[in-house]
């Protein structure tokens, strides 16, 4: 098992903790001043999300201006972008062009906790209007976050990819819920 | 041949309210937006898709999410995009092709918005699924889709679009004018929340209703792609004695048992959901969603639609919080057919 497996099990554990403890009603808590303009706040933050990254605004730093100064991005296997520029140089690398849309996130799931909140979303991507390529799904998975409210608002503190994983059952043989 | 040309260019300019843009600054001072105008906006969004996918009332539910002077511009059509104002004309943009009570094709996502002189702006994101009818996924696919530039009004109605211009996705160079460029987020500002919903005298949710429906919806997919309690958690957003077809599924006991045989695992996603709209009833609120149900590849395997449909929900507040009191799930088909 390398270093960097055994930091995305780590980080997907962290996060798993943190969700056990806030999600054991399945209803969203109530933490004391937790309303519902951070509610829509954070939901706006996610859904700003798609654009920055996808046509890689103002040069990438639409997206980097999504995370906390010391927010990080970490993908699917736990390796950590910190800092603006860094984030800004990450959202540059994966742009699309300014007119795409590859990011579409659902299913968000907001829990407040003490020190601000925690959330996660589904991500499917959709590879639509790249040259003679057929549009199709690319991939998809889930995002695990940690966001913190600043005096700027809502950021994230922490957001992490997680590729989707089949079930131990095998898949397309029982019916959609 | 290029004056015309640039006349056409020109006049679409000014239709395609660009948020940001020139065109949509008046001297309309700009509201501060409350939860609920926020929630109210979403919700108009989300009944989009509903409107033009099954062309209801003869296309007139589209074309009533439309102010009377608003203008819907398909940027994709001809080279120069096409726009389309007034009621009856958008009415007839929602009959036609593939359409029915059942048929659901616009999934609408990522919605962002921004209070402006005189309402607000936003834009989403549209995935366009060719969804197989009977939601049989072998035949379904991504059709197209792309990014929805919106200005909207508040009118006696409620929240309606000023204008909707529609931007096909492309990895190439964007349209001209090409769709707004998001800035740095800054913090709303959100405006305390009243206690009403949308005008009119009937059954009203405050916000906090709203998102805690919109909270347990959210839970759903989780609740049954990657539970890890033999279920228990799935059957906890009903209610004990609540309702689930098809299969008919009935009380905590059943649905969980149902839950755990389903495909599922920590970091397993298959039931995307979109377009959740809800609407306070005497007893609660009914709500529905779209879903497509996606078998996402692993190791470079190409991923596949497996089925497509909505779901019909009826909530019912109880000392727990909000909870499905009944949930059908009816796949995607086009035509007038049964359910």
């Amino acid at each position: 098992m390398n270093y960097a497996r055994v930091v995305s099990i780590g980080g997907v554990i962290c996060l798993a903790l943190i969700w056990s403890v806030h999600t054991s009603s399945g209803q969203a808590a109530q933490v004391a001043g937790f309303t519902p303009a951070d509610y829509i706040e954070i939901r706006q933050l996610v859904a700003r999300y798609a654009y920055a990254v996808d046509t890689g605004a103002d040069n990438g730093n639409v997206y980097a201006s999504l995370f906390a100064p010391d927010g990080a991005f970490a993908d699917r296997m736990g390796r950590e972008t910190k800092g603006h520029d860094a984030l800004a140089a990450l959202a540059r690398r994966n742009t699309r062009g300014p007119q795409s849309a590859f990011h579409f996130i659902v299913n968000h799931v907001i829990e407040p906790t003490s020190g601000g909140a925690v959330g996660k979303e589904y991500l499917l991507q959709l590879r639509i209007g790249e040259g003679e390529r057929p549009n199709d799904i690319f991939g998809g998975g889930h995002y695990e976050d940690v966001y913190v409210k600043t005096p700027d608002g809502w950021r994230f503190k922490r957001r992490q990819f997680i590729p989707s994983e089949g079930g131990p059952a095998p898949r397309g043989e029982a019916p959609a819920r | 041949m290029a004056m015309r040309k640039f006349l056409t260019i020109a006049a679409l300019s000014l239709t395609i309210l660009v948020p940001g843009t020139s065109a949509q600054q008046s001297t309309s001072p700009t509201p501060v937006l409350s939860a609920l105008d926020y929630l109210e906006i979403e919700q108009l969004v989300y009944r989009y898709g509903y409107a033009l996918d099954t062309g209801a009332d003869n296309g007139f539910a589209y074309a009533d999410l439309y102010a009377p002077d608003a203008t819907f511009t398909g940027t994709n059509q001809g080279p120069s995009g096409r726009s389309y104002q007034g009621r009856d004309r958008l009415a007839a943009l929602a009959r036609g092709g593939k359409r029915g009570p059942n048929f659901v094709s616009h999934y609408v996502m990522n919605v962002v918005v921004e209070p402006a002189p005189g309402g607000a702006v936003g834009r989403t994101y549209v995935g366009i699924l060719d969804i197989g009818n009977g939601g049989n996924g072998a035949k379904s696919r991504v059709d197209h889709g792309g990014l929805y530039n919106d200005v909207y009004v508040k009118t006696a109605q409620g929240w309606r679009f000023k204008s909707r211009s529609y931007f096909e996705s492309t990895s190439g160079a964007p349209v001209q004018p090409p769709p707004a460029t998001l800035s740095v987020p800054r913090a709303l500002g959100v405006a305390p929340a009243s206690t009403g919903a949308a005008p009119g005298s009937g059954p009203r949710l405050t916000a906090e209703d709203y998102i805690e429906i919109q909270q347990l919806v959210a839970r759903y997919p989780y609740a049954l792609d990657q539970n890890s309690d033999e279920g228990r958690s799935y059957a906890n957003l009903f209610t004990p004695d609540a309702v689930f077809r098809q299969p008919r599924t009935e009380g905590r006991q059943n649905l969980a048992t149902m839950a755990s045989r389903a495909p599922h695992g920590p970091k397993y996603t298959r039931h995307f959901l979109a377009n959740h709209v809800i609407e306070a009833t005497a007893d609660g609120a009914i709500g529905r969603q779209y879903l497509v149900a996606v078998d996402i590849g692993e190791m470079g395997q190409p991923s596949s639609i497996f089925l497509g449909g909505h779901y019909e929900d009826v909530y019912a507040k109880t000392a727990e919080g909000w909870r499905f009191k009944t949930r059908t799930f009816i796949a995607s088909a086009t035509g007038t057919g049964a359910k």
